[in-house]
């Protein structure tokens, strides 16, 4: 049966974000909730490769983690994990619930691939979900004709193409991080899916930092790679 | 591929029946002469070929061919030449033709040795047809745009396939629901409107191709064959080997038709709304309407396929429309008669036939640049999507009728992209095009009057009455701003008059010009000399936009003036009497005294006044272009540079080059091009012409290429919401105007090629003075060619010569 990891350090102050994320996730998603605890003596002595081994199992969907630092083996084992891991901040308010989930999308197909079964499972559960583009030196189009006309038709086709089920999508030019940090500043985002190659990428780097640093906004890092599976709901027809 | 009688075609387009040992009365045979007059009204060709030394002559063959397929009795030595004279009229592919050979002298029921097989082949022939089969349009490389599909939603796709004739047409969208965006159109009519104002859009018309597959979500790969104007579409992954094949009659603009085939489930077309449709037989009908300021209608006959599986079903729809009130019912019921009287396969031989006629008289071939070829050919596909209707105007919105982009408002576009390469392939259309304008010139009247001027200025935007309907506010990139150019971009009024006399001239009306097209050049030349502000005797156009866009609220902008200019130039020598001698007379005056921003230090124009004196950034500094440099960079930052948008000083190259300083076209080249960020889809093209008139043809070819493939590859990422039929019409007249120096000037055909050094062979045909030409560039010599004799010039010189005729050029710049 899939499940909701909650990954608990036993010597991190903030586990209560942690559990309370990962039950609204389960809910949203209509998943279970197991906990795994890591002693401070095991994250310690266990290398990066047995911790992946510990926490993947076929059923884990989604690992929830809390963002705060942790030993070097803590990063590593979030850039290994093949499931997407919530991270999140001491404040987090999808602790309380999710009512608004921020997607940034760059127009890259295994971007919207990763990200679009996630995005429709949290829709089905009655989240809204606002997508951003960020106009920059990498993602600026080679034609734009009428200023009047053209937004329309390029915003309508972009979530055609990315074919992600978002009730809007914002254009934004300038700084990605600063734009995409500008929305989650507008208020009532919960959650932050965040599609990334699970490489040291500046730029996702820089975003996921931004988001934990507003410290209410837990992040979903969805690995780039084979769209996975959406996860089956419980109780659903086999 | 060839096929023989044991390997049964599917729905061959024609056949080839090759006699051996027979004496040629291989028509005696009674069961052969019941089978060929319903093949032939079927349109299925056949031919026979009497292989026999000494053939006696049968029947006469042609009784026996009530059309519209054709009945060939042919002798072995000239079978080759008639055969393929036969399949290029006709349309017909060579993968689409089936071979089948007679052994023997047929007895009177037709058989011989082997003959049975050929009568089965033929009646198996009549029976597909029968039940509904869809035809194999296989396709030739160069002439196909192929979309292979993914499972989802493919908007651009849709555009892409669009199928039209008449100004009216049918997006390429899949039947059924599961793979469309239902957002977006499906059926559009130019210049039938809904809304009022800058909310003004095209009117979207009722859907006719909602046949429900049985598997809703087909994933599946399309084809457009540009050659015989069908788009067919297969899922062999499926079970249900799922086909169809759809068409819009250029015979009949208006009649639009589809047939599907499949084997999965009860039927591949149960059509969603129960009752209308009969077992073979007579087709019922039903109407389907919207309403908006005007009308689409459509009404549908429907049939299926007797039998079991494979099963068919087959629409015709025949559209009306009206551009004010209700489309007419009764119109598409005579439509529709005409259409069921003829059927499906009978309306699909004529469309492959006047494909082919099309394409005998409007074409290019680039053997040396067959990405090129295709391009351009997609281009005037597209752009025959807007010819064949009856009709006194025609507006062209910005996507055409390929998708309900910039709401089908009528830009500068259709004025000096659309039409100048539409008066190639149709003078009728061209002129509907002037039509519209001139219909609207009491609303541009009414415009000048409103801002304190006399004449005629036309708006910005344009959709049913003519008054300006461009929004207030829009977007750069992610930057809301208000939208000025209705207000400030009113180069349009002279782009408008332009046209007038180019579409003329292209008639070989150089200096007769219609009274209501002298009303448009006059009345637009006294909107310039009310609109011009005199100072030091010298004549200024202040506080306007230039196509440059990036820069808004200049004065002096070189485009507009120049074309200002020439607006009052060409009303004081062509205006009659819709103007006095003492207004001819101030025009000529004031013409000479407006300034256009010339350089003689630089031997450079300078955009506006000022231009020269902002930020020297150039192009490849922001991106390699094209790139939209006001999308990264914010509109504020653009306007303090000299990056521009597109062609603004260097359009005038294109357009109006006597108007310019003689020698002035490589200095502007020099200058403008590094500037050029190509963020519009307009701008590759003219670019192009330009730079290869300057003999930068290496360049000049590259841009073309870039130009051709807008929409084939999205490369603006709006596909989805139509073609972008400026782009299309500037690659097809900057290919003729660029590379092959084509323009009429006092009833003469100009040609002055400069090829992209690539081309070794270039073969172009085209409409021009009432003829259509052929022309063929080889190296550096030039043959043109004309269904009646045309006085030609070559290569600048000043001898006229007459077709045929043949001269050395310098074909390479």
């Amino acid at each position: 049966m899939a499940e909701v990891l909650a990954l608990l350090p036993d010597h991190d102050g903030e586990l209560a974000g942690v559990i309370g994320t990962a039950e609204v996730i389960a809910r949203v998603l209509d998943l279970e909730v197991t906990r795994m605890t890591l002693t401070e003596e095991a994250e310690k002595t266990m290398s990066a490769e047995s911790l992946v081994a510990a926490v993947e199992s076929p059923d884990v969907a989604v690992a929830v983690v809390p963002a705060g630092s942790g030993p070097a083996s803590w990063a590593r084992l979030i850039r290994s994990l093949s499931v997407p891991v919530v991270l999140v901040p001491a404040e987090a308010s999808a602790a309380q619930g999710i009512s608004q989930a921020l997607v940034p999308l760059d127009g890259a197909p295994g971007t919207a691939e990763s990200v679009r079964p996630h995005v429709r499972a949290l829709r089905r559960s009655g989240v809204r979900i606002r997508a951003v583009h960020v106009f920059d030196e990498t993602t600026v189009p080679r034609f734009w004709d009428q200023a009047g006309h053209e937004a329309g038709p390029w915003r309508q086709q972009f979530l055609d193409d990315a074919a992600v089920e978002a009730s809007e999508l914002e254009l934004r030019s300038g700084d990605p991080v600063a734009e995409v940090m500008s929305q989650v500043g507008s208020g009532g985002i919960d959650l932050v899916l965040l599609a990334w190659s699970q490489s040291v990428d500046p730029l996702r780097a820089r975003l996921v930092t931004a988001a934990l640093d507003a410290r209410r906004v837990a992040v979903m890092l969805v690995p780039v790679g084979p769209p996975p599976e959406p996860p089956e709901p419980m109780g659903s027809p086999s | 591929m060839t096929r023989t009688a044991n390997q049964p075609a599917e729905c061959a387009a024609a056949i080839v029946v090759t006699c051996r040992d027979s004496t040629g009365a291989v028509l005696d045979g009674s069961d052969l002469r019941r089978v060929l007059p319903q093949l032939s009204s079927l349109g299925v060709h056949v031919a026979f070929v009497v292989q026999a030394p000494r053939p006696e002559v049968g029947p006469p063959i042609g009784d026996l061919a009530p059309g519209p397929g054709r009945l060939l009795l042919v002798g072995d030595g000239d079978r080759a030449h008639a055969l393929r004279e036969l399949w290029r009229s006709e349309g017909v592919g060579a993968s689409e033709v089936q071979f089948l050979t007679l052994l023997g002298r047929p007895d009177e029921h037709g058989s011989a040795r082997g003959s049975p097989s050929v009568l089965d082949a033929l009646r198996a022939q009549v029976a597909r047809r029968r039940r509904l089969g869809v035809p194999a349009t296989p396709g030739q490389p160069g002439w196909v745009v192929d979309r292979a599909g993914n499972g989802l939603p493919d908007p651009a796709g849709d555009s892409l396939l669009t199928l039209g004739a008449g100004g009216l047409a049918s997006r390429g969208v899949r039947e059924g629901r599961g793979l469309r965006d239902p957002a977006r159109p499906t059926l559009l009519a130019a210049g039938v409107y809904q809304g009022r104002g800058s909310e003004e859009r095209l009117l979207p018309g009722p859907d006719w191709t909602d046949l429900e597959p049985a598997c809703p979500r087909l994933d599946d790969d399309r084809r457009l064959d540009l050659r015989t104007g069908v788009l067919t579409r297969r899922a062999s992954a499926c079970a249900c080997d799922y086909r169809s094949l759809r068409f819009a009659s250029i015979e009949y603009p208006g009649v639009h038709a589809v047939r599907v085939e499949g084997a999965c489930g009860e039927s591949p077309g149960r059509a969603a709304p129960a009752g209308r449709v009969q077992e073979s037989g007579p087709s019922e009908t039903e109407w389907r309407s919207t309403r908006g300021t005007g009308g689409v209608g459509v009404l549908i006959g429907e049939r299926r396929s007797p039998g079991a599986a494979p099963r068919s079903t087959e629409r015709l729809a025949a559209v009306t429309v009206s551009r004010r009130g209700d489309a007419s019912r009764a119109s598409a019921e005579q439509l529709i008669e005409r259409a069921q009287r003829l059927g499906f396969d009978a309306l699909l031989a004529q469309e492959r036939r006047a494909w082919s006629r099309r394409w005998s008289l409007v074409d290019v071939r680039l053997p040396d640049d067959l990405e090129l070829e295709l391009g351009l050919r997609f281009s005037l596909f597209q752009l025959w999507s807007l010819v064949g209707g009856a009709t006194a105007e025609l507006a062209v919105g910005a996507r055409g009728v390929s998708g309900d982009g910039y709401h089908g408002h009528v830009f500068w576009d259709a004025d000096v992209f659309v039409l100048p390469a539409l008066m190639t392939l149709d003078a009728d259309a061209a002129r509907a095009m002037v039509g519209y304008r001139v219909a609207r010139l009491g609303a541009a009247r009414r415009r000048a009057r409103a801002s304190g001027h006399r004449g005629a200025r036309f708006p910005w935007e344009s959709g049913t009455t003519g008054g300006d309907v461009t929004p207030l506010w829009g977007a750069v990139g992610g930057r809301a701003l208000p939208v000025r150019t209705g207000a400030y971009e009113e180069h349009v009024t002279a782009d408008v008059a332009w046209a007038v006399v180019e579409a003329a001239r292209w008639d070989g009306r150089d200096t007769a010009l219609t009274t209501m097209e002298r009303r448009v050049l006059c009345e637009t030349a006294r909107y310039w000399a009310s609109r011009c502000e005199l100072e030091e005797g010298r004549a200024h156009i202040r506080d306007v936009i230039g196509p440059d866009e990036y820069h808004e609220r200049v004065d002096d902008n070189a485009y507009t003036n120049v074309m200002a200019r020439w607006n009052l130039r060409a009303a004081a020598e062509r205006g009659g009497r819709s103007a006095t001698p003492g207004e001819r007379a101030a025009w000529r005056d004031l013409s000479e005294r407006l300034v256009d921003g010339y350089d003689p230090v630089t031997g450079v124009h300078e955009q506006f006044a000022g231009y020269f004196r902002l930020d020297p950034a150039l192009a490849a500094q922001v991106a390699a272009p094209p790139v939209a440099a006001d999308v990264l960079l914010g509109r504020a930052r653009v306007e303090r540079t000299q990056l521009v948008k597109q062609p603004d000083v260097l359009m005038l190259h294109h357009l109006v080059p006597e108007e310019l300083r003689p020698g002035s076209l490589a200095a502007d080249a020099d200058f403008y091009l590094p500037r050029t960020t190509h963020g519009s889809t307009l701008s590759p093209a003219i670019t192009a012409a330009v730079l290869a008139r300057a003999g930068r043809t290496v360049e000049a070819g590259q841009l073309l290429r870039l130009a051709g493939r807008i929409d084939l590859d999205d490369l603006s990422g709006t596909t989805a919401a139509g073609l972008h039929l400026g782009a299309c019409g500037g690659a097809w007249q900057g290919f003729l105007r660029g590379f092959l120096g084509v323009r009429v000037r006092g009833g003469v055909l100009h040609l002055d090629p400069r090829l992209d050094p690539r081309w070794r062979t270039v073969e172009v045909r085209f409409l021009c003075l009432g003829a259509h030409v052929r022309v063929v560039v080889e190296g550096e010599a030039i043959e043109v060619t004309a269904d009646r004799e045309l006085p030609v010039r070559l290569g600048g010189r000043a001898e006229t010569l007459h077709t045929p005729c043949r001269g050395g050029v310098t074909s390479h710049g």
